[in-house]
């Protein structure tokens, strides 16, 4: 059955397509569009039920579809001709006009030869590989277009209804050809992925490149017409590529992705074509130098923009690049498409910390998340394969979230700018969770996208170091617009009006779906890496194995069980605290309705407001992009460059150590000993800290013991807050914070214990956001700001440590220290005492709160905590401190009295900094630590590399 | 000793000084006198702080803002005003925008004189606020089990009179917040006042550890009984002694058929407390433009 549902796949959305072209009634449309829906997607879930193996079909009939099929070719480039002449745009006729004499030409010499020679068709038809192709991938790829597709589409009639009725009477209704193309957009892209020969591939991509154009000029103003002519002309050139690749390897005898696929890197040719197809992959994909058009395709209505962004378009150019990997391991080539990915990857997000407009932020998530998964195809080795399959799945499905999420949101508070977006939690309850959900989903550990990167950077570390830089740039950058996302989420100064009504079910039916998915596909990860994407790459591959590892996973079961109990807290609600205002230097005005106000200068009552800092003054978005765009294209013409030079990368080592495992007797022990000390240790460091202070300023300074004194006052202390909930964050921030040493002192994973603690901080900073307190909020914001500042150096020094000693776990990591391999991470090592510095939240970057008196600051982000609360902070960062001390004895394990004599030498090196230096900007303390961070560690793993 | 004289954090708030105290305080936390020894540390934020200093006398601009601040602070909490000027106005007494000494807003615990007060006073009057502040905390760690078995309700006798109008201006404060002015009456009320009050009424008061911790008040007049002034400890509110208060009264009064009591009109939690007791709201009045009285009766059973 599964021969006769495949075609049916590709061919029944294109003919619903054109079907919805003649349906005029709105209503019928709808329910139509609802009814092949549904179709779609049943007929996906059904396609991944019943294909087990890798299924190819050779059909008899394919001959004369491949004939229909280069007429449809030549009627779609007629069409193309017609509106690039039509928009005078000579540059996009020449790249189709080119294409399409190279394709046709091509296709037509290879169909008149079989019967030119003497032998039967039958026989030449054996020596030609199936057209068809269905395996692993290809059922995951439907998955993802059948499932999250379809939920665009069951989400797409009610908002056009809105859009035309309410939003934007000013456009032209066009939605029966709107729909239309959704439809065959659909159906083209499972043509994509089902396509073995090369040259139905290029049709497929040719009818998206297509469809795309005519969505994204759906409004019919001039700039949805210039973007998408813009769209059409870079799709054109990745079609240019295409072509060539088609015309070179039929030259060699291939004419499918399997025949590619058994050629490997071998030969010259293949990695060439190999090359070619990842430039159209790149091109489709939004890399840069191509990310303009996906940056253009936001003036298309949403459902376009998250077809286009999440599930469909951008993902076809991914799939095809990850179906080269094995071309393109261990490639020249293959390290210059790894790079492409790689400066869209940090591009993409550095551009996104610069804006506000939450489709904008989408979008270029959306590009750098793409870069993610093509450096993956472009290292190409099992590893990095398997995390850029699993980056495609949770990716298509957050983002398709987010997408509708916000599509809803501007539609109900006319704005898409997150800073409007201030205390969505009270405005539009449902959706602020959901796109709590999806914001998790793309970068929270242990969701989805988290699990995927950490694979990334493991899979990267073992095939070229330097290319971790990249990764741990990136993420720091997106790290900041997410929590800040996030933040403004819960932000509440004022009474809000709840204007959760009237969303029609479509949208609710495809947004609760997506949420319960985005959550689904976390938890069942294992059995979904298990049953698909395994099996695909083969040769007894086995991510728990190899990239997981079977305790790191029972740690993420560990995390998402804690987690998953936050919501549980609410229902603790109503405990007896104190609510008081917000702190405003004692210049609040009482109010009835709720609303914080204060006195302000010549007695004016003003409403208390928050704004975010955005990173824009320091970086610049155009900047960013332009500064992108160039060295893609250098890149690229590396990429060109790269095909004259002989091919092939000397082979890397893959260290593999036994790991050091404990009995869980062993493990108890180590706990119990890490919860009862951690905090002695820290609170008398604290107090240490401080009369060494004292006696650096010629005081005497407190007791020693002060620091304990502090907390047991602060716990015999009443509880106020400014918002009931504030205080649910500081539990999980310090939940988080334990945690995290229990991690470090167990021995597991040091990635994942960095993870652990970022999600501590994540945890803190929004609840400073929550409190919505300008003193808070300030300090949540710089908290942001420290956190994006050392996240990289704190990463990089992970990965040094894995390239000295082989392993991740910490457990592996002490046993394998030696003298030499500290030497080796020198230059990492003082990079990490900069950020350390920051980390300690001492001078010159007590930013975001400080013991010090700093009036301007107030107390920064704990400024609204006080009590038990803060009690429980200042318990959390002794046992922090403790972590990050131990982290320091890890560098020089090799002999535990050196490790003891480098842990008091920087505690020492760190109070006498603190009480020399005065406070930077916040611009430069993020400047300089990433400064440091690079090139400290750029040079350190150089020296790495040529140390081996 | 607990560690509430260990670790006394401090919020500095300069009212209208000549600054002149203000140096003295800040002297304290140089080098010199290095308050730190005691653990002291000035937090510059009233969520954290634990002992009040305000020095200069307090005027209308800054006076709301005296109360705001100590209003943020968590309990127990002590005020000590720094100062001649702190703790009676000093030589700006008489100036026409002079409300007077830090207490004409915020109870004062701990006064320390001298123009300009000096350090080493300044200091001995923070070690005597720490007395205070143990205190406090000790009395509020009792406050909790109190309520069920160590508590007494009685008759209050004439020398409990200052101690329950002290009481009553602790615990009127969280009313003055709620209308933003201290136009409440239960604050304004006088010596002379309450005296005269207690000479037409009956008046309970509530001990906990010998000291008055809430009182309330009632009056019989023919078939009705008035009940006012119901007045608990912030230490011991949301404990259910208001609750016990009123019944006591009830009965006290002796035979009524009705018994009436009247709050603010934005005093939720009052009327909330009254109407669970059956009482039902029969009118309001205005008393203020932002202040309503509500008015509630019951009827007896
Ligand atoms: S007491 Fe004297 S020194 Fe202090 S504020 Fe008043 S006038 Fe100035």
């Amino acid at each position: 059955m599964i021969e006769n549902l495949i075609p049916w796949m590709v061919a029944f959305p294109l003919l619903a397509g054109i079907v919805l072209f003649f349906i005029s009634s709105d209503t019928l449309r709808r329910y139509a569009v609802y009814a092949f829906t549904a179709v779609i997607m049943a007929g996906s879930i059904l396609l991944a039920w019943k294909s087990n193996q890798n299924t190819t079909l050779l059909d008899g009939s394919a001959h004369s579809i491949s004939l229909a099929m280069l007429v449809v070719e030549a009627l779609i480039a007629g069409f193309i001709v017609w509106v690039t002449v039509k928009a005078k745009n000579w540059l996009a006729l020449g790249l189709l006009l080119t294409q399409f004499i190279l394709v046709a030409g091509f296709e037509i010499h290879e169909m008149l030869k079989p019967t030119s020679a003497t032998e039967s068709i039958a026989s030449a038809v054996a020596t030609v590989s199936p057209w068809i192709l269905c395996d692993q991938l290809s059922v995951i790829m439907v998955l993802v277009i059948g499932i999250i597709g379809g939920l665009i589409c069951i989400y797409a009639p009610g908002y056009m209804k809105e859009f035309h009725d309410n939003h934007h009477p000013e456009y032209r209704d066009r939605r029966p050809m709107f729909f239309a193309t959704f439809f065959i957009f659909l159906g083209a892209m499972f043509g994509i992925v089902f396509s073995n020969s090369l040259n139905w591939l290029y049709f497929f991509w040719e009818i998206t490149t297509l469809s795309s154009f005519l969505l994204i000029g759906y409004k019919e103003t001039a700039e949805s017409k210039t973007n998408a002519m813009r769209a059409l002309t870079m799709n054109l050139m990745g079609g240019l590529g295409f072509a060539l690749a088609i015309v070179l390897l039929g030259n060699n005898g291939v004419s499918s992705l399997i025949d590619l696929r058994s050629q490997g890197s071998a030969s010259q040719v293949m990695v060439i074509a190999a090359g070619l197809l990842a430039f159209a992959g790149i091109t489709k994909a939004a890399q840069f130098p191509f990310t303009g058009w996906l940056r253009g395709a936001m003036v298309a209505p949403t459902p376009v923009s998250a077809l286009l962004h999440s599930s469909t378009m951008v993902k076809a150019g991914v799939y095809l690049v990850l179906r080269l990997a094995p071309n393109l391991e261990g490639t020249k080539v293959g390290m210059v498409v790894a790079l492409i990915g790689a400066v869209t990857f940090v591009a993409g997000s550095l551009v996104a910390i610069c804006t506000s407009d939450a489709k904008k932020i989408l979008a270029y998530s959306t590009v750098a998340n793409l870069g993610l998964i093509v450096i993956c195809g472009g290292i190409g080795t099992k590893e990095a394969l398997w995390a850029g399959i699993l980056l495609i799945i949770f990716h298509a499905v957050a983002k398709a979230l987010l997408f509708l999420c916000v599509g809803v949101v501007e539609h109900k508070i006319h704005s898409r700018d997150i800073e409007n977006m201030a205390g969505l939690v009270l405005r539009l309850p449902k959706l602020a969770v959901m796109i709590e959900i999806g914001i998790a989903g793309m970068f929270l550990a242990p969701f989805g996208m988290l699990i995927s990167k950490w694979a990334v950077l493991k899979a990267i570390v073992d095939a070229h170091p330097l290319f971790s830089i990249f990764i741990v740039f990136g993420s720091s950058a997106t790290l900041f617009f997410w929590v800040k996302w996030l933040g403004k989420l819960l932000q509440i100064t004022g009474p809000m009006e709840k204007k959760e009504k009237n969303i029609s079910g479509g949208k609710w039916t495809a947004l609760i779906s997506l949420s319960v998915l985005t959550i689904l596909t976390c938890m069942c990860f294992p059995l979904i890496s298990n049953q698909f994407i395994e099996p695909y790459i083969g040769g007894g591959f086995k991510a728990a194995d190899s990239v997981l590892g079977a305790s790191n996973l029972i740690v993420m079961g560990l995390m998402l069980g804690m987690v998953a109990m936050f919501p549980l807290s609410f229902f603790n609600y109503n405990r007896k605290v104190k609510v008081v205002d917000a702190y405003l230097a004692g210049a609040n005005v009482e109010s009835t309705d709720g609303q914080a106000r204060f006195q302000g200068s010549a007695g004016i009552i003003r409403d208390m407001s928050m704004h975010n800092y955005y990173i824009g003054q320091l970086l610049g978005e155009e900047r960013v992009f332009k500064t992108g765009f160039w060295i893609a294209v250098a890149t690229l013409i590396a990429l060109a460059g790269s095909f004259l030079l002989p091919i092939g990368m000397p082979e890397e080592t893959i260290r593999t150590i036994a790991p050091h495992m404990l009995s869980l007797k062993e493990v108890l022990i180590r706990l119990a000993a890490y919860l009862v000390l951690a905090p002695l240790i820290g609170g008398f460091l604290a107090g240490i800290d401080r009369k060494l202070t004292a006696r650096m300023q010629g005081r005497r300074g407190p007791p020693v013991r002060q620091a304990f004194y502090d907390v047991a006052k602060l716990w015999g202390k009443e509880s106020i807050v400014v918002r009931r909930s504030q205080n649910f964050y500081i539990l999980f921030f310090f939940l988080f914070v334990v945690f995290t040493g229990a991690l470090f002192f167990c021995g597991s994973d040091l990635l994942l214990m960095i993870f652990s603690l970022t999600l501590a901080g994540i945890f803190f900073v929004l609840a400073a956001y929550k409190a919505s307190s300008p003193y808070s909020f300030i300090g949540a914001e710089r908290e942001l700001i420290q956190m994006v500042a050392y996240e990289p150096m704190v990463l990089i020094a992970a990965v040094g440590m894995y390239m000295t000693t082989g392993s991740f776990r910490i457990d592996d990591i002490f046993l394998n220290a030696s003298p030499a391999n500290s030497l080796k991470l020198l230059l990492i090592f003082i990079g990490f005492l900069y950020i350390l510095e920051i980390k300690f939240r001492k001078s010159p970057f007590d930013l975001s709160t400080s013991h010090h008196a700093h009036q301007e600051l107030v107390k920064g982000i704990t400024t609204e905590f006080s009590g038990k609360m803060l009690a429980l902070i200042e318990i959390a960062h002794w046992y922090e401190n403790v972590i990050l001390f131990a982290w320091v004895g890890l560098f020089f394990a090799f002999n535990l009295w050196v490790g003891a004599a480098a842990m008091v030498l920087v505690f020492f090196f760190m109070i006498f900094v603190d009480n020399t230096f005065a406070r930077l900007k916040w611009q430069l303390a993020i400047k300089s630590a990433w400064a440091v961070s690079l090139v400290l560690a750029v040079a350190n793993l150089i020296l790495l590399a040529l140390w081996k | 000793m607990t560690a509430f004289k260990k670790s006394p954090w401090v919020i500095h708030y300069d009212a209208s000084s000549c600054n002149g105290c203000d140096i003295e305080v800040l002297a304290c936390l140089m080098p010199n006198f290095d308050v730190e020894r005691f653990g002291i540390i000035n937090t510059g934020n009233p969520k954290h702080a634990d002992i009040f200093l305000v020095t200069g006398s307090v005027n209308v601009q800054n006076a709301p803002v005296v109360r705001n601040i100590y209003a943020q602070m968590p309990e127990p909490k002590v005020v000590v005003a720094i100062g001649i000027c702190g703790t009676s106005g000093g030589i700006f007494r008489e100036c026409y925008n002079v409300l007077g000494g830090i207490d004409t807003v915020i109870p004062v615990d701990v006064y320390v004189p001298g123009c300009a007060a000096r350090p080493e006073a300044i200091i001995d009057g923070v070690v005597r606020a720490l007395d205070i502040l143990e205190m406090k905390h000790r009395f509020m760690e009792t406050s909790a089990g109190a309520v069920g078995g160590g508590l007494m309700i009685n008759r209050a006798n004439q020398k409990d009179i200052p101690e329950i109008l002290a009481l009553q201006k602790i615990a009127y404060r969280s009313e003055a917040e709620l209308y933003g002015s201290d136009s409440v009456p239960a604050l304004g009320q006088t010596m002379e006042e309450i005296t005269a009050d207690f000479d037409r009424m009956i008046f309970l008061k509530a001990v906990a550890n010998g000291k008055i911790v809430g009182s309330i008040r009632g009056r019989r007049d023919g078939d009705m009984a008035y009940i006012s002034r119901v007045a608990v400890h912030p230490y011991f509110q949301g404990k259910g002694l208001a609750t016990r208060l009123i019944k006591q009264i009830e009965q006290e009064v002796g035979d009524v058929k009705i018994y009436e009591a009247f709050t603010g009109h934005q005093s939720l939690r009052n009327l909330h407390l009254y109407e669970k007791m059956g009482y039902r709201q029969v009118r309001t009045e205005l008393f203020t433009p932002t202040v309503n009285w509500v008015y509630l009766q019951k009827e007896r059973k």
